[in-house]
């Protein structure tokens, strides 16, 4: 069973390899080469997330830590650490559906499709709910090879779901490491809204997989970092933490 | 002023939303590579919570003028404690301590309008601080059953305001100290009866109003509050239907209501959408009465609806919910402050509307405007906010309650005998500091 680690956009960031080139133009052929890459049952990872409000000024930023459960293609686990202020809070995300567990009422609220382009609640940085949730790229938009060229493949992706939070994706595939290096999304109200960018590469959890990623709000000009420490894959999880009705308990 | 005031507030939340969204450059080239401070995680044991200073100041006026003002203060911690002895096995516990004065002491408030406290029988006793251990559970997942028991919250519903599946706690409104919902002393088990579906339940040692005094005929079958619902989560929509019990003490005799209860909460086109309602049997004794003769179902409902909703454009997070509480009063000679004050009811009136708005303004500030209306009598509260996160883990916020309405409606004038008045505007100030 393939899985996406941490979420739709994060998980293809993280397994990284050398594939056969020549073998991949189609834009579906590629993404499926990326997915082959990462292809591992389960996985835990520990996470740091650094948002920064203003881009401009790297002097102001607020840390979290997260640690994550993912389970095959579409089943995420997340609960934050820290900061104290939303210690214990809990986001599943189930084949699209998501659901936050606020522990001070002790109430799950089931998230609105059109808020998954928000900001995590109390959380406030740059990735939505619909970024950490989990979903098969091929399966949300229809994708088309924009340009190939000696280091990478550039993919559209554009919605088929009037209600996904994003309108339009580009993706940029580096054909020798078989990896995301970049992802625009786009929107219909706000244009080219947000970039996914990798910084750092790293061997960790015993696979070559990014491991500081950015991403910017253009419209918000601020960014939020990702800091990915520690990485287990193929561990046993317990089931309880991807059913909707039981991951709060 | 008034109106002045309001519309002012509003045109600066939706005028922020015409901020931002010009070219930048991206030099985000930065060394972020700390090692993870993972004990956080492996610790055997968790300490943490928040500390909140809460300050008001009751304005009494007549017309637009201030005549007097009247303060108060509460200092609340809230300790939190974590343990996870083993994979499958949480202990948690949460205990508070509350020291209030001025118009923030509930019996201070109370003798100001001459009613008996004891307190002045008691003059060793403090009545200041208090001290309370609030939630005490431990759980432990056994196959497909989870068992949680202790003082814990049961937070039964899908309303944001108002959850008339909620029949285990005292509901208080417009709490602003605290952010719990109150513990009940039970056993709540769940058992998953496949992927997304659960049969949850709960049976609780206490009646509603949590009563300290205590009694061996609390501990009658016939006095125990309990509830059952088939939790289900298909697509978009999480749906429950369930059966409830609530048992309320009012000192001297037990109250027994019988409910049949359900609640969803999904999605609709950009629209986040819920709902839960709870329907009364007929009778109120030991056991449900099946006598329809003279049994109005509206007035036995009690129904949240409501949804939510980000404005494109202007990123306001707006919210609605509708409440009709069917078993509540067209009047206000027929209110029982009583229930009110022991948290029994939250609002005494039948139908009510509740609105809210909230941006985020700039960087950690965000302004918010929100209003409760009583439909039936028209008359309301409006309560406008604004906070700031000076750090990840320190809020402070600033706010009011205005209320409006005639002598004789829920939100205006006095009530009962001693003429309480609980609606003059008034202002607060809230720091919040986690740890």
């Amino acid at each position: 069973m393939k899985i996406k680690i941490f979420g739709v956009i994060l998980v293809l960031l993280l397994i990284t390899g050398v594939i056969n080139v020549g073998a991949a133009e189609d834009p579906y052929a590629i993404i499926d080469l990326v997915e082959e890459k990462q292809s591992v049952d389960t996985g835990k990872s520990e996470i740091s997330m650094i948002v920064y409000p203003d881009l401009h000024d790297k002097n102001n930023h607020r840390d979290m830590r997260i640690l994550s459960y993912s389970r095959g293609e579409d089943e995420s686990y997340m609960e934050f650490i820290t900061p104290r202020s939303i210690k214990g809070l809990r986001i599943l995300s189930v084949e699209g559906n998501q659901w936050v567990f606020f522990p001070s009422t002790g109430r799950v609220r089931k998230i609105a499709a059109k808020s998954k382009k928000e900001s995590v609640s109390g959380v406030g940085g740059d990735f939505s709910y619909e970024d950490l949730g989990g979903g098969n790229m091929k399966e949300k938009y229809n994708l088309t090879l924009l340009e190939s060229n000696a280091d990478s493949w550039i993919i559209e992706g554009l919605a088929k779901d009037e209600e996904s939070a994003y309108s339009r994706i580009v993706m940029t595939i580096d054909k020798e490491k078989v990896m995301m290096m970049k992802i625009e999304y786009h929107t219909e109200e706000e244009g080219h809204y947000k970039d996914l960018i990798i910084q750092k590469v790293g061997n960790i959890g015993g696979r070559e997989v990014p491991v500081q990623m950015v991403m910017v709000n253009r419209k918000k000009e601020s960014m939020t970092v990702i800091v990915i420490h520690t990485a287990e894959y193929d561990i046993p999880i317990d089931d309880r933490y991807f059913n909707p009705v039981r991951f709060y308990r | 002023m008034k109106k002045i005031f309001i519309w002012g507030f509003l045109v600066l939340l939706l005028a922020s939303g015409m901020l931002g969204a010009q070219d930048y450059d991206l030099d985000i080239d930065i060394d972020l590579t700390e090692s993870f401070e993972s004990e956080e995680t492996a610790a055997p044991f968790s300490l943490y919570g928040y500390l909140v200073n809460f300050s008001t100041i009751n304005l009494y006026t007549s017309g637009f003028r201030i005549e007097e003002a009247e303060m108060g203060n509460t200092l609340y911690l809230r300790l939190k404690g974590d343990s996870e002895p083993e994979d499958g096995l949480h202990f948690h516990f949460e205990a508070s301590y509350t020291g209030s004065t001025g118009n923030q002491n509930p019996l201070a408030i109370y003798e100001s309008y001459g009613m008996e406290t004891g307190q002045a029988d008691h003059p060793y006793t403090d009545f200041v601080q208090s001290l309370a251990v609030d939630h005490l559970w431990g759980s432990a997942a056994i196959g497909p059953l989870d068992l949680q028991f202790g003082k814990m919250p049961i937070a039964w519903g899908t309303g944001y305001v108002f959850n008339p599946t909620a029949r285990t706690a005292p509901s208080a409104f417009m709490e602003t100290v605290s952010e719990e919902t109150p513990g009940t002393i039970g056993l709540a088990p769940s058992v998953q009866l496949g992927p997304g579906l659960a049969l949850q339940g709960y049976l609780a040692f206490q009646d509603r109003n949590h009563l300290t005094s205590a009694a061996l005929s609390d501990g009658d079958f016939n006095n125990l509050p309990f509830g059952v619902k088939l939790q289900g989560a298909a697509g978009r929509f999480d749906l429950s239907a369930g059966f409830i019990k609530e048992v309320v003490n009012s000192g001297s005799s037990y109250t027994r209501y019988y409910y049949l209860s359900g609640d969803f909460a999904g999605a609709v086109w950009n629209f986040g959408i819920y709902g839960e309602a709870s329907l009364r049997f007929p009778g109120s004794g030991s056991s449900i009465t099946l006598n329809y003769s003279a049994y109005e179902p509206l007035d036995m409902l009690e129904l949240a609806t409501g949804f939510d909703y980000t404005i494109p454009g202007i990123d306001v997070v707006s919210r609605v919910e509708y409440y009709h509480h069917g078993p509540g009063e067209s009047s206000k000679d027929l209110y029982d402050n009583t229930k009110l004050l022991s948290g029994e009811l939250m609002v005494q009136g039948e139908d009510y509307i509740f609105l809210h708005l909230e941006r985020q303004l700039f960087n950690y500030l965000t302004i918010s405007a929100g209003g409760m209306f009583n439909l039936n009598d028209f008359s309301g509260v409006i309560f406008p906010g604004i906070s700031y996160e000076l750090y990840s883990n320190f809020i402070v916020s600033m706010g009011g309650y205005l209320f409006a309405g005639g002598a004789d409606t829920e939100f205006g004038g006095e009530y009962g005998p001693e003429s309480i008045d609980l609606t003059e505007p008034a202002l607060y100030v809230r720091m919040k500091l986690s740890f």
